[in-house]
């Protein structure tokens, strides 16, 4: 069931009146409907690896309660190590046994060694990378003593499986989620309606904006080696373009829905486009993803404090794990590998926490150094998307090699150029309106709050009517494979 | 709360407004019962997704018609006409044409295995294919093509009916819809992106056969190919073109699929390759698999440079042939 889909139209008013009117306020029914719900909604894509996910979460609980009733560290450490082996072991079969068994198996052929290991034919279940992280941050969170586990399982199975973020996110931690969980959850009209133009807002980016690029991007990447290097420029930008508001289109989804029943999740991205470095850039992009692994990979392994070669090496870690967790291909590690490069001059020169605020705060425009410093981080971001995107290594630099060509001066043109005028002129007023409402947690969070009711209500509509004349194209959500 | 939902229905009624009108008004035909969906000599009409019109009339007509014989294909396939194909097989055939536009090989399988789970038999079948039909092995979007819940057990019966709210709220159609309800007529800008047509057609509910007899009448009055006409019969290349290859792994097990229930029925089955305007020959790797899979007797391959399709008046346009045409393949492929 897709956020996108008319079942998920059916589903979620179905539990949205259940939750307020059925469970007569009270918490404990209303976490009962939020599990069964959460377990209907993964069950619709394919019942049996519901199995996994209860799994996963009996093991967390389990090993949480452990961990923390264990009084010798050896204990502690055995039901700790549990945890993490079997939930980074299912992970391991599921998304990478492949391509550990093909980088071997061909690592082995360049040093003239034959061999065959054999493939596993199996589906990745959907959302496993996330719920995985969800029940690692648990348990290291209770090995750390940083929080207590969870006694009752229905709470800290809503807390695992919670719909709107269960298959991709935000990867939620269990010090800011549980608690709203452990709580009676009171209507709240002013949040239901911001989570409404939430989800509207997510709708747009992903069926108007990201289906759209889609269908360009798809048609220069797949057919790159008939195209010149400024028609793969444009496909480079439609990808750009189509990643974004695919993935935070997806978490506006899933945070409006969350607001409906009173639950507020992390933010996932804050405008990154606009960032006037690559260290801004990953403090804005997928924040909850980047914030995990800061918190539990480059801190434990020394953060920053070991000086700055420690520092260097810290941050090629966590980029490369990074670009691994998106998938199994060389492209994602080096897409990686490229953002580390990227933001080694910051790391270096101190300077990663030059940018913390948002650009030209209170100010409509912003300055020539600022809007050069967009451009160049942008441009870099762009850059990187190719690897991202690229069916492999080879895809990607031949890919690039026609960028850096003769072609670069050529005009753009690839089958269906016609038909991407309109969303290319969508794609600017989506800009102007992400770049007005840069501010706020989501760009129309106050547009038009000054504006004459029939004005403010038109604008509704008119997103509305061009997220209706979109719709159709039934293109998944990039994230999901991850 | 009850406020909140009192405002969120507030703000949706213009929406239902518009969704009542559609429903009152049902220009796709997709809502109401109907006794015939096309009406020979109508002056205009909307155009209608072929496929639900196909499968629809079937369903009215099945239980009294008892058909036995079937054409299956896209629009081209309109041409074999009923009575000139029963001079070729059992004249007491119950015949029905099993078109749609722009068919595809994944809506043939679903309406041959549609067909045999109503417990009728197949007898005999025209099974009319070009290279395009087969490589659409996918359910298509969009109001004119997306496959009637039907023939898929209703599972997308949702996103059938979204299709076209859809296409309806759109405000090319809206616009083109209104106009033509007002005015009357068919204006060129509405015939555009096959919104209204204007095509004069008999219809049989019958067969579910399409005419085109005002154009054949035209032809035969010599006031059919005129100079403007002429001008979209475009000059085809000199060096023979090969189409793409388009039977894949999944077109190969719908393709069997097909077949096995015709072996089931003991069907009595050609397959024809159409005559493009385009003189695009079949590619012979797709041929061969045809020619292997149903029998060298049942292949009959028309595309490519050949008399039909040498002479553009032969052709209404570049995109379908005419009866004759058609007649003239029938001859052939039962001559024996």
């Amino acid at each position: 069931m897709f956020f996108n889909s008319i079942d998920f139209a059916i589903f979620l008013p179905i539990v949205f009146i259940l939750y307020w009117f059925a469970t007569k306020g009270s918490f404990r029914l209303q976490n009962i409907l939020l599990l069964t719900s959460s377990y209907f909604f993964y069950a619709c894509w394919d019942w049996r690896f519901l199995f996994l996910l209860i799994f996963s979460t009996l093991l967390d609980y389990f090993t949480g309660i452990k961990i923390h009733q264990s009084i010798q560290k050896s204990t502690k450490l055995f039901w700790f190590w549990l945890s993490i082996i079997v939930n980074l072991g299912f992970l391991g079969v599921f998304k990478y046994y492949n391509f550990f068994a093909e980088s071997f198996a061909n690592g082995l052929t360049l040093l003239g060694i034959q061999t065959n290991f054999g493939t596993l034919q199996v589906i990745l279940p959907v959302g496993i990378s996330f719920y995985t992280f969800h029940g690692l941050s648990y348990v290291i969170d209770i090995y750390k003593n940083r929080i207590k586990p969870e006694r009752n399982f229905i709470d800290y199975s809503v807390f695992v499986s919670f719909f709107p973020l269960l298959v991709a996110g935000p990867i939620e931690r269990a010090t800011h989620l549980l608690p709203q969980i452990l709580k009676k959850r009171t209507f709240d009209a002013t949040k239901a309606v911001s989570g409404l133009r939430q989800i509207l807002w997510g709708l747009f980016k992903k069926i108007v904006i990201a289906d759209g690029c889609a269908e360009f991007a798809n048609t220069i990447f797949n057919n790159s080696t008939d195209y010149g290097g400024s028609t793969l420029v444009l496909g480079a930008l439609f990808f750009t373009f189509q990643i974004y508001c695919d993935f935070s289109g997806y978490s506006d989804i899933a945070l409006g829905t969350a607001k409906l029943f009173g639950i507020d999740l992390l933010r996932n991205f804050a405008f990154p486009y606009f960032s006037r470095d690559i260290a801004e850039f990953w403090r804005r992009w997928h924040i909850s993803l980047s914030s995990w692994f800061r918190d539990y990979l480059y801190i434990p392994l020394g953060g920053s404090k070991g000086g700055l070669w420690m520092k260097i090496r810290n941050t090629f870690i966590i980029f490369l794990v990074s670009g691994f967790w998106h998938g199994a291909n060389w492209t994602f590690i080096v897409w990686g590998f490229l953002n580390a490069l990227y933001i080694m001059p910051s790391i270096i020169f101190n300077t990663n926490r030059n940018n913390l605020e948002i650009v030209a705060k209170g100010k409509l425009l912003p300055t020539l150094n600022e809007s050069l410093a967009i451009l160049s981080t942008f441009g870099l971001t762009v850059f990187a998307w190719i690897f991202f995107r690229a069916n492999n290594l080879s895809h990607a630099i031949k890919y690039i090699t026609t960028i850096f060509s003769k072609s670069f001066f050529t005009i753009p043109k690839f089958q269906g150029m016609g038909n991407s005028v309109p969303i290319i002129a969508i794609t600017f007023i989506f800009l102007l309106v992400e770049w007005i409402g840069r501010e706020h947690q989501f760009a129309i969070e106050q547009l038009g709050s000054k504006w004459n009711k029939p004005v403010r209500l038109l604008m509704y509509y008119v997103i509305i009517l061009t997220i209706i004349f979109y719709s159709g194209k039934d293109q998944q959500f990039i994230y999901f494979q991850f | 709360m009850k406020s909140f939902i009192y405002k969120l229905l507030l703000f949706f009624v213009p929406f239902v407004v518009l969704l009542l009108v559609y429903i009152a008004l049902d220009p796709f035909k997709v809502l109401k019962k109907y006794d015939a969906f096309l009406n020979t000599n109508a002056s205009g009409r909307v155009a209608l997704n072929k496929d639900f019109v196909s499968t629809t009339n079937f369903d009215i007509n099945f239980k009294n018609e008892q058909y036995n014989s079937f054409i299956f294909g896209n629009s081209r396939s309109i041409f074999y006409q009923v009575t000139d194909w029963k001079k070729h097989i059992d004249s007491n055939s119950h015949c029905y044409h099993f078109d749609t536009s722009g068919e595809g090989i994944y809506s043939i399988n679903k309406k041959v295995k549609y067909i045999d789970e109503k417990g009728l038999s197949i007898e005999n079948v025209l099974l009319v294919l070009d290279y395009r039909t087969l490589l659409q092995f996918k359910p298509k979007t969009g109001h004119l093509f997306v496959i009637p819940p039907q023939l898929v057990n209703n599972k997308n019966i949702l996103s059938f009916h979204l299709e076209f709210l859809k296409a309806f709220l759109s405000p090319k159609f809206l616009f083109a819809y209104i106009d033509f309800k007002i005015s009357g007529k068919v204006k060129q800008y509405m015939k555009t992106d096959y919104l209204i047509e204007d095509a004069p057609i008999f219809y049989d509910k019958k067969t579910n056969e399409i005419q085109f007899t005002e154009f054949e009448k035209m032809i035969s009055e010599e006031k059919y190919f005129t100079d403007e006409k002429k001008k979209i019969f475009y000059q085809r290349d000199s060096i023979l073109p090969y189409s793409p290859i388009s039977i894949a792994q999944e077109q190969k097990i719908m393709l069997q699929e097909i077949l096995d229930i015709f072996t089931k029925h003991k069907t009595n089955y050609k397959i024809i390759i159409n005559p493009l305007y385009d003189q695009v020959k079949f590619n012979n790797q797709d041929m061969n698999y045809l020619i292997q899979l149903f029998g060298k007797n049942k292949v009959f391959d028309f595309s490519g440079v050949n008399k039909f399709t040498n002479d553009y008046k032969n052709y209404y346009e570049t995109e379908h042939y005419r009866p004759t045409v058609a007649n003239e393949v029938m001859n052939e492929i039962y001559k024996d």
